[in-house]
């Protein structure tokens, strides 16, 4: 009886949490390379039920010592952990030469000013004041010989990311991508790293086109996002009710059966 | 728990920034040099929730819940995509056609730079941005000077003497254009002025015409390069992005009402 009242708790957490992922994803609908989360639920371990008072007023088993087993009752709910959709958002054209898209797999490389490296797909750059490319907080889009800059003239940005000013080649960027199924997770900004800092060798990508004057779009679905957000506010409640049931039929259990 | 009304809250504040900035540039429709700003949005700092303990996961540390905390606004860039030129034979008005700012001092005594070429004569003759900044080098055009008319390369010239006919055209003054390398680092200073940040470089001061410098066109100014379709589908994205904010809000709020009411 209790064990139902944990499992229909449970419920509501891993609805609660679910719906925050989605309000988030909401949030984001409008953010410049933003990837989705995606959460899943599904059901948690499985314990062994058995016959509580076998010992008490029954013959035990015959064979094994103890309580009368009688099989496997979940306990409620568990939230997955949290993975990241990595399809491709809408690719919008901006007219901006310093806006880029990328189209396919890969990441700009990005190091912030204390030398640490990230990964993004948020290409909306701009030149600082020595005309190195950085994006919104400063940090410095990456190329083959270190930051790319670009003191004067006009950039135009190949297909394989060759960056050319005023028709001579300046620098290439790094468009690397990941193994398949190399997690990452997010650091804000839309910024990604790899969850073990250590391991997955980064090699530039070569099916990844960069496409200049376009950004790309976060890949939130608006409609999914509200469906989702109507399931989880409704499994919620229904986790709710259950709270609720098992209270009262805790509530007979402790002032009704002891009344003759 | 509350802290669940951060994302969507994150979500309205951000969308209305959007709404902000899209009306501030519809304000400036018909400012001349005018130029629009866009909102860049990001998402903020991921972090780890408290898991639901499952029992039957091996490793407890594979439960990475990261849930994030919404979205922020990180920079309003401006677009310095020129801005129609707009001819109305005042001769003082200047147009710059390709890259380049006019450069201001302003009462405060320092540099300010604009792309807003309405420019009058004060009471000693020098060139003047409407807010009475005199633009530099400073020029004094003389009392007596007639048909004034200013080059493409930023030469202001003029006929001097009583009108009697033989006065011959002479240069009275010209206006220098100053670069950045990054424009989008410039400040706002208002009035249609910039100020130069480190982020903007150093002023890089030239002539009209010179390499990598516009040119003038005289008797124009520039118009604002507000974009009004662009501006009036950005405002819908923005609304109904605060709607589905709006929505997430209410929808968690619902959520924590019933938790509230859990025990009746």
């Amino acid at each position: 009886m209790i064990r139902g009242l944990y499992s229909a708790a449970a419920g509501m957490i891993a609805n609660f949490t679910r719906q925050e992922t989605i309000s988030n994803n909401l949030a984001n609908l409008n953010t410049t390379g933003f990837k989705q989360d995606l959460i899943a639920i599904r059901q948690a371990a499985e314990v062994p039920e058995a016959r509580q008072l076998s010992g008490l007023f029954e013959v035990p088993y015959p064979t094994r010592p103890g309580p009368t087993p009688l099989g496997v009752v979940g306990t409620g709910v568990v939230t997955d952990p949290v993975a990241v959709d990595q399809t491709q958002g809408d690719v919008r054209e901006t007219g901006n030469e310093l806006d880029l898209a990328l189209v396919g797999p890969g990441y700009f490389q990005m190091q912030t000013p204390e030398g640490q490296t990230f990964y993004t797909r948020d290409g909306r750059f701009s030149r600082d004041g020595v005309g190195r490319l950085v994006d919104a907080k400063g940090n410095f889009l990456m190329g083959d010989d270190g930051p790319i800059r670009v003191a004067q003239g006009s950039v135009q940005i190949d297909p394989d990311g060759t960056v050319l000013s005023d028709g001579e080649e300046v620098d290439q960027i790094r468009v690397m991508s990941f193994q398949p199924d190399t997690p990452l997770k997010k650091i804000g900004a839309s910024g990604f790293v790899p969850v073990d800092p250590s391991a997955p060798p980064t090699f530039v990508d070569q099916n990844t086109v960069v496409q200049q004057g376009a950004i790309e779009a976060s890949n939130v679905d608006p409609n999914k996002a509200v469906v989702e957000m109507m399931s989880a506010a409704r499994s919620y409640e229904a986790a709710q009710r259950m709270v609720q049931l098992n209270d009262s039929v805790l509530e007979r259990a402790v002032n009704d059966l002891g009344r003759v | 728990m509350l802290g669940a009304f951060r994302g969507p809250a994150s979500g309205l504040i951000a969308n209305q920034g959007l709404i902000d900035v899209i009306s501030n540039n519809l304000a400036n429709i018909n400012t001349p040099g005018f130029k629009q700003s866009r909102v860049s949005f990001q998402d903020l700092l991921y972090e780890r929730t408290p898991p639901v303990p499952d029992f039957s996961s091996p490793d407890e540390n594979q439960l990475t819940d990261r849930i994030g905390a919404g979205v922020k606004i990180a920079a309003t860039p401006r677009s310095f995509e020129p801005g129609a030129l707009i001819q109305d034979n005042d001769p003082l008005h200047m147009a710059i056609q390709g890259e380049g700012f006019f450069v201001v001092r302003t009462a405060d005594g320092g540099a300010a730079y604009t792309r807003d070429g309405s420019f009058t004569r004060d009471a000693v003759g020098r060139i003047v941005t409407r807010d009475g900044d005199v633009v530099l080098p400073e020029t004094r055009i003389p009392a007596d000077a007639r048909d004034i008319r200013v080059d493409r390369n930023g030469l202001v010239f003029a006929r001097l003497g009583d009108g009697t006919g033989d006065d011959v055209e002479v240069q009275v003054g010209e206006v220098q254009l100053a670069r950045f390398t990054n424009p989008q680092g410039l400040a706002s200073a208002g009035g249609n002025t910039f100020l130069a940040t480190e982020n903007s470089g150093p002023a890089l001061v030239g002539y009209p015409g010179d390499e990598g410098y516009g040119t003038i066109a005289g008797g124009s100014v520039e118009g604002s390069n507000v974009d009004m379709a662009e501006q009036m589908t950005q405002m819908i994205v923005g609304q109904r992005a605060y709607a589905f904010n709006a929505r997430a809000l209410q929808t968690i709020d619902q959520m924590l009402d019933l938790a509230n009411n859990l025990r009746r």
